[in-house]
């Protein structure tokens, strides 16, 4: 065999086997990733708005919303993703909004990448002092409507305030500037679709 | 004839005398980058040694039919391969992990010890003695990983592959977690000195 | 996203070397002389924005087109290695000196971990064409920047008085260090 056809016909050979073998396992694999994502998603979906039994995706206007209800099939409120830049990185978390769009269920942070032990707390387990809560919890039942605000070093006086990371103020400033964004943008989408059907 | 005790020195090299990172300063990059626990610096371990004994067999068994010059584009091929079922298998197995270790999964396609590996050695040797090779590496590497991994989660948690070896302040004790540990220069630090340390041992011996 | 963020962001807030950990091999290796340093750099920039868009094309046009988003990995590299390779060649023809020069240095871009990461980095966060060059670029010139600086060093460190266990490597390593901690301080200039 003619050395040049040989390192053609090798070349070949193991392209052809690598991209079979490969198409093998991602069809394996595919709908196991695919299903742990949906898993994720899920279980942000009850941790915002706990009292879901079920919900429905729908995308309107290019926002993707999870419209949840409970076991009687009362509206819960509504979940959502929300995204933005941080201090380092992206932040990414899921909002729960309640019915009446002024109030938050919840929030859980899905994915941030700030700085480990300032901004980083924006994600842990660590109870802030003086409110005496961890950073997402502060956002259980907090008012969006004004929009949120934050305060540093003591404890939150309205029931829309909720209190910055003391040495991560840009992290905990990027959370609060998203989720106002965000809600703002569902709310409109929200209430147009309620014109809509009147 | 292979004899029992070249096999066991073809396993053993790699573990120390020929430690790919303390030794040929090799795959710095996933050392410095998924070092910060301990268990992110076995999984990654693990998951070359696996690209390396899968890559090393397929290769070292067809090394008589691959023409010379094209048996680094060949190698590369089954190395990306290889790599690719790494990560798919590893994504749908261990998502946390996978997400932990994000990109550099994908980057072992680059990682200069199994091409160096497969260059070296592999295509020059029979399948029984590439194994070996391929498998000392990998746990050297594993090894390395696992140590650098180990002093930078102590060092900045207290805690060893998850296990609370010094209370933190935060939890009452005295330890207070040094935060450098986890960013990229402690793990730069903490390489250059342990290298130094390492230099100055093997320099005595 | 604004093509000015994001060169300023690969080039210093995200620096591929002091925050990514990519490139440390020839960060380690070819940083001994300020000139050597320089030619690695500026190749390996070139390489960079060429990948940056080569590697879009590639994975819209072909792998998402045809459905394969799994041959990725082994489709960047091949591009990669032809992309070297063709350069290589280049250089080789029209100028032999700068070909000397670089030597080994060429082939090495390869498996230069930085230049494979950008792509997938580009991938991952959907950059369009115009961005996925100006990403290559940034990250090149990030690079190149790195390089330079620890070579400048290291040229004065040769006169120093560093105990033998820790010359070469080790230093560089602690060096670099000291270096990403400085680095640490462009983190945050950029606020979305």
């Amino acid at each position: 065999m003619k050395t040049a056809t040989r390192m053609i016909t090798v070349l070949v050979v193991v392209g052809l086997f690598a991209g079979g073998t490969l198409s093998f396992v991602y069809r394996w694999a595919k709908p196991q990733i695919e299903a742990h994502e949906r898993e994720l998603t899920r279980q942000a979906i009850f941790n915002v708005l706990p009292e879901t039994e079920s919900y429905e995706f729908s995308e309107r206007d290019g926002v993707g919303i999870y419209q949840c209800e409970d076991t009687s099939g009362n509206l819960v409120g509504y979940a959502f993703v929300a995204e933005g830049g941080g201090y380092q990185d992206k932040i990414k978390m899921m909002v729960g909004l309640r019915p009446d769009l002024k109030t938050l269920g919840g929030i859980e942070i899905l994915y941030s990448m700030e700085t480990p032990g300032l901004g980083g707390k924006i994600d842990s387990e660590d109870i802030l002092q003086p409110v005496g809560e961890t950073f997402t919890e502060q956002f259980r039942e907090l008012q969006v409507s004004p929009p949120i605000e934050y305060v540093k070093g003591k404890k939150p006086t309205s029931p829309n305030q909720i209190q910055a990371i003391t040495g991560a103020t840009i992290s905990s400033r990027s959370v609060v500037k998203i989720i106002n964004e965000t809600v703002a943008k569902v709310t409109e989408i929200l209430k147009e679709e309620g014109k809509k059907e009147k | 004839m292979k004899t029992s005790w070249q096999l066991y020195g073809d396993l053993i090299k790699g573990l120390w005398r020929e430690n790919p990172v303390f030794r040929q300063l090799l795959a710095m990059c996933p050392t410095l980058a998924v070092t910060t626990t301990a268990l992110q610096g076995f999984t990654m371990g693990i998951a070359v040694v696996f690209v390396l004994i899968l890559s090393g067999v397929v290769i070292s068994s067809f090394r008589k039919l691959i023409p010379h010059q094209v048996r680094i584009a060949t190698f590369t091929i089954i190395i990306a391969a290889f790599v690719t079922i790494t990560d798919l298998t590893l994504a749908a197995t261990f998502p946390p992990m996978s997400k932990a270790l994000g990109p550099y999964v994908p980057l072992i396609v680059v990682n200069c010890i199994i091409l160096g590996r497969m260059e070296a050695f592999t295509s020059k040797h029979p399948v029984s003695r590439s194994f070996m090779d391929a498998l000392g590496m990998g746990l050297g590497f594993t090894l390395t990983l696992v140590i650098l991994g180990s002093i930078r989660e102590l060092l900045s948690s207290g805690a060893v592959f998850g296990y609370q070896i010094l209370t933190t302040q935060a939890a009452g004790g005295w330890f207070r977690p040094w935060v450098i540990m986890i960013l990229p220069p402690g793990a730069f630090i903490t390489l250059g000195i342990l290298l130094g340390i390492i230099n100055t041992f093997s320099r005595k011996s | 996203m604004n093509l000015l963020l994001i060169f300023i962001s690969a080039t210093v807030v995200n620096n591929f070397v002091l925050t990514y950990f990519l490139g440390i091999c020839p960060f380690l290796g070819v940083t001994g002389r300020l000139k050597s340093a320089f030619g690695m750099g500026l190749a390996t920039t070139f390489v960079m924005t060429l990948t940056g868009g080569i590697t879009w094309i590639v994975y819209r046009l072909i792998l998402v087109r045809f459905g394969v988003p799994f041959l990725e990995y082994v489709a960047y590299i091949l591009v990669i290695a032809s992309l070297v390779q063709i350069i290589e060649m280049f250089i080789r023809k029209t100028n032999p000196s700068l070909y000397r020069a670089l030597g080994i240095y060429l082939p090495l871009i390869t498996t230069n971990c930085a230049i494979l990461g950008l792509a997938l980095f580009a991938t991952l966060r959907n950059y369009g064409f115009l961005q996925s060059l100006v990403y290559g670029f940034g990250a090149g010139v990030g690079f190149t920047f790195v390089m330079l600086i620890m070579a400048g060093i290291r040229e004065e460190l040769d006169l120093a008085d560093i105990p033998k266990s820790f010359q070469g490597a080790a230093i560089t390593l602690i060096t670099a260090g000291l270096l990403a901690l400085a680095f640490m301080g462009f983190s945050g200039l950029i606020y979305a």
